[in-house]
């Protein structure tokens, strides 16, 4: 007994060995959480926006000797988002080196390649004031990095064409309408097909070439409307820029017809019918809207006789 | 004092038996308790816990009623006991309680949704999206058998959308519209008929009639309409849609709504349209006509006080909504009945020319959402629950006790709610006074209004009101809006930045390929919505070129605005 606990040769060992044990029993048991699952619970941390709990948990995988080389690649990305991304405080700056860091070391990898570039092209373009051109880059080379069947590279395409809608310039929306004929063939078929027509339709409205928008609502809605709400806003914009720019009535009855069978809890379905019928029975002048306006090339017409 | 003491000493068996009272009640309390606490701790039994603000008359009966019918149904389906209890709290602390209880993972299994903290339901909820797009197997034997839950629902269940994570959360069970109320006798009385007018002209002449009736007969007690503050608000359903013309003159995107967003700045700084505009005009006083038949001072008036002057008989006409159709009818002693508001029709001779017919409610919300939370114990057995509850014949049947307009297709209401039963022919109205909610627009707004409604100034004086505050507070607002469009975009920013964590690292977590393909949808959803967020840049340039060819408004706005719109900026 003296020996163990106060002879002169093992004393220190046997001390050591006791308070060993009883940190053992008294510390708290080894996390059971593997690295996987802490990335786990730290992604649904990020996705509920609890971002200091978000960041403590991607921090002790970052760190983590138990986590492999992937993992902590992903601890690191989700730090480099909270940085980026949460709000309030986000910081698109800062978040650049961050990105760039895991760049460098995931190079090889062309999925990461993508997600990577991608992010820093959104911080170029959010940056004040933003680095439009950096941004396009960044989202050129991500593009390029991937295949076109890569959802991240589709997303790409889209964000890369929201770049040009940012200035209240009419020459970047221009120069948008003719960049999106390049993007076309890398996403035609894909999930965001629809999207993309979508954001054609908005940069034709701001350009306010309304026969352009047409084109792209159709292209938008023949390609797939997932949420109810925006559906019945493309079928409602289709069937009145119709009927009031392209006095192409047949088609905007057709629209009409659409809107009040595929979206019957509008509030806009009963006139939907009612100016579908007035159409289809030659109607033009409506006991439901006001008059149609005069056209723009009917008064420059005018103007043209006028003049002469 | 002397008397007090010969009162007490004269009867001391009193003391006894306030004592023996008193120990009776709190053994029975003890032991409803401790009964309470047995049968919740019986691990036989799956105790379901329900929490709701529903405190109207005849609800919690209704709710009772199904929940002991589920019970034992449920008994006879799995052969496992369950239990089901509700408790309905006061409107005022549910907020609270949502969000406390929900912290502390204390949630009831079932929590009426629709007061909590923005965020907190995917926080503390359970999404049924799977389960809503396969039929409700309690409409098994009847035509829903084979229609997906969602499509079960007058609205296609559009309200159980989340709109943070695009994913359905819970279901409702009800919906609800707003109606008058009017008094049979009193009409009756005074007019020898039970039939109120469904004409809006026919219906102020009644009003006024029924003042000079009053009058002659000396009742001076009644008055044609009870109405407070809350009830000048609830006649704005009146309104018909007489705006709808100015909507599509000015809907600048050709998506019918103008109103709420930049269009209207857009028009108004262009001269395009003013509040003095005669289709505002149609829309404002349809409604100040009828405040001119409420009680003098209502506008002090407490809600509940302009209530009970209706339910004492006091009053010919009230306007509620559908939840308060059954206090009504047990409260009052009279026949009472229930119309849609007589609106102003197209044949009106002061409004019609401006008059497309009535508002459509066709996008009426459905109510009384429950949603299973995250820390339910038993959550299939909740949300099987849920599926019960919304079954067409349960439905029916909830409804029909509850007295509340039903949420499924094809469910009978009570006779009381026919009239409330959600009218989708009509048009649509909009407000044309804000670019954004809750703003400095609808301060001045409701500030002209309520001068307008109170008789205070005439349409002229409204107007003027509008003219004079309108521009300071556009300019406001459009600083507000384009902050807005940026802060709305950044935060579904953070939302797909988290799908695409998912995405691409969701298998690493054992995330299953439908889990990770659903992250795919929702990153498509969110740029759904998103697409329409790329508009600041549109009205900067519109903004400039106003500015440019020297549009008077738009300069008076401009004065006002504070921020640098970087208009110089390319």
């Amino acid at each position: 007994m003296v020996k163990w606990f106060g002879g002169r040769d093992g004393a220190p060992t046997t001390w050591i060995v006791a308070l060993a044990c009883l940190l053992l029993c008294t510390a708290r048991a080894p996390a059971d959480e593997t690295p996987a699952a802490l990335l786990e619970s730290a992604w649904e941390e990020y996705g509920f926006q609890s971002f200091t709990s978000a960041r403590k948990l991607f921090a002790e995988v970052a760190e983590s000797s138990d986590a492999d080389r992937e993992q902590r690649l992903q601890a690191r990305l989700g730090l480099a988002f909270v940085t980026h991304y949460q709000m309030p405080g986000r910081d698109p700056e800062a978040a650049v080196p961050l990105y760039e860091s895991l760049l460098k070391e995931a190079s090889d990898d062309p999925e990461w390649r993508v997600l990577l570039l991608a992010r820093l092209g959104d911080c170029h373009a959010e940056i004040d004031p933003p680095k439009l051109e950096s941004a396009r880059q960044f989202y050129r080379r991500a593009m390029d990095a991937g295949p076109d069947t890569s959802l991240m590279v589709q997303e790409t395409v889209l964000r890369l064409l929201t770049t040009y809608m940012s200035q209240p310039n009419p020459e970047e929306f221009a120069r948008g309408l003719v960049a999106v004929e390049e993007f076309a063939p890398r996403i035609r078929g894909s999930r965001f097909e629809s999207i993309f027509h979508g954001l054609i339709a908005e940069l034709a409205f701001s350009l306010g070439d309304l026969e352009r928008m047409v084109t792209a609502l159709d292209a938008q809605y023949r390609t797939g409307i997932n949420n109810v709400k925006v559906r019945e806003k493309v079928l409602f914009q289709l069937a009145r820029l119709h009927e009031v720019e392209l006095r192409d009535f047949a088609a905007a009855e057709s629209y009409y017809r659409r809107l009040a069978a595929e979206v019957p809890s509008s509030q806009k379905a009963h006139f939907a019918r009612l100016r579908a019928d007035e159409l289809r029975d030659g109607k033009i002048e409506s006991a439901y809207a006001p008059p149609l306006p005069p056209l723009v090339r009917d008064l420059a017409g005018e103007e043209g006789v006028d003049g002469r | 004092m002397a008397a007090s003491r010969e009162e007490t000493g004269g009867r001391p068996w009193m003391n006894y038996l306030a004592l023996v009272v008193l120990t009776f009640s709190f053994s029975m309390a003890l032991w409803k308790v401790l009964q309470v606490r047995t049968q919740m701790r019986d691990p036989d039994v799956a105790i379901i816990r329900v929490v709701h603000w529903q405190l109207e008359a005849g609800f919690r009966e209704a709710f009772d009623d199904i929940a002991r019918r589920f019970e034992k149904v449920y008994l006879e389906e799995t052969g496992h006991k369950v239990h089901i209890v509700q408790n309905a709290l006061s409107e005022r602390v549910y907020k609270q309680y949502v969000q406390t209880q929900g912290i502390g993972k204390t949630l009831p299994d079932l929590v009426q949704l629709g007061r909590e903290e923005e965020g907190a339901v995917p926080r503390f909820f359970l999404s049924n999206t799977q389960e809503v797009q396969k039929p409700n197997p309690y409409n098994r034997g009847t035509d829903l058998e084979d229609v997906p839950w969602m499509d079960t629902y007058l609205d296609g269940m559009v309200g159980s959308i989340d709109q943070r994570d695009l994913e359905y959360y819970g279901a409702a069970s009800s919906t609800l519209s707003i109606r008058l109320f009017y008094n049979e006798r009193l009409l009756e009385q005074a007019f020898g008929t039970r039939e109120p007018p469904t004409d809006y002209r026919e219906f102020l002449n009644l009003c006024r009639r029924f003042q000079e009736w009053a009058t002659e007969t000396r009742r001076t007690d009644l008055i044609p309409i009870a109405a407070s503050r809350f009830q000048a608000s609830v006649f704005r359903n009146m309104r018909a849609a007489s705006l709808l013309d100015l909507i599509l003159t000015h809907d600048r995107d050709y998506d019918g709504n103008f109103g709420a967003n930049d269009e209207v700045l857009l028009a108004y700084a262009a001269g395009d349209f003013d509040f003095r505009d005669p289709h505002i005009r149609t829309d404002q006083l349809t409604v100040s006509r009828i405040t001119r038949f409420f009680s003098s001072g209502f506008m002090a008036m407490d809600r509940m006080e302009a209530q009970f002057r209706f339910t004492q008989g006091k009053a010919l006409f009230s306007a509620s909504g559908s939840w308060d159709a059954m206090s009504f009818s047990s409260q009052v002693d009279f026949p009472m009945g229930i119309i849609d508001f007589p609106r102003p029709t197209r044949d009106d001779p002061e409004f019609g020319r401006h008059v497309r017919g009535r508002v459509s409610e066709a996008d009426a919300p459905a109510v009384f959402r429950l949603a299973v939370s995250k820390f339910s114990e038993h959550p299939d057995v909740a949300l099987r629950f849920l599926q019960f509850l919304t079954s067409r014949e349960n439905n029916q049947r909830f409804n029909m006790l509850s007295r509340w307009p039903p949420a499924i297709k094809g469910a009978e209401p009570h006779p009381l709610m026919i009239p409330f039963m959600r009218d989708p022919v009509g048009f649509w109205t909009a407000d044309l006074h804000r670019l954004v909610g809750n703003g400095p627009c609808t301060a001045v707004y409701t500030q002209a209004n309520w001068e307008l409604v109170e008789h205070k100034i005439d349409f002229a004086g409204f107007a003027e009101m509008m003219e004079a505050e309108m521009p300071r507070a556009m300019a406001q607002e459009f600083e507000r809006l384009l902050n807005r469009e940026t802060e709305e975009r950044l935060a579904q920013d953070m939302s797909l930045s988290y799908q695409i964590g998912v995405h691409t690292f969701g298998a690493d977590w054992g995330l299953d390929a439908a889990a990770r393909d659903r992250s795919a949808v929702k990153m498509l959803y969110l740029w759904e919505n998103r697409m329409r967020q790329y508009r600041n840049a549109y009205r900067l340039l519109e903004w400039r070129r106003l500015l440019e060819s020297g549009a008077p408004k738009a300069a008076e706005i401009h004065q006002h605005i504070k921020i640098d719109l970087g208009l110089n900026r390319e």
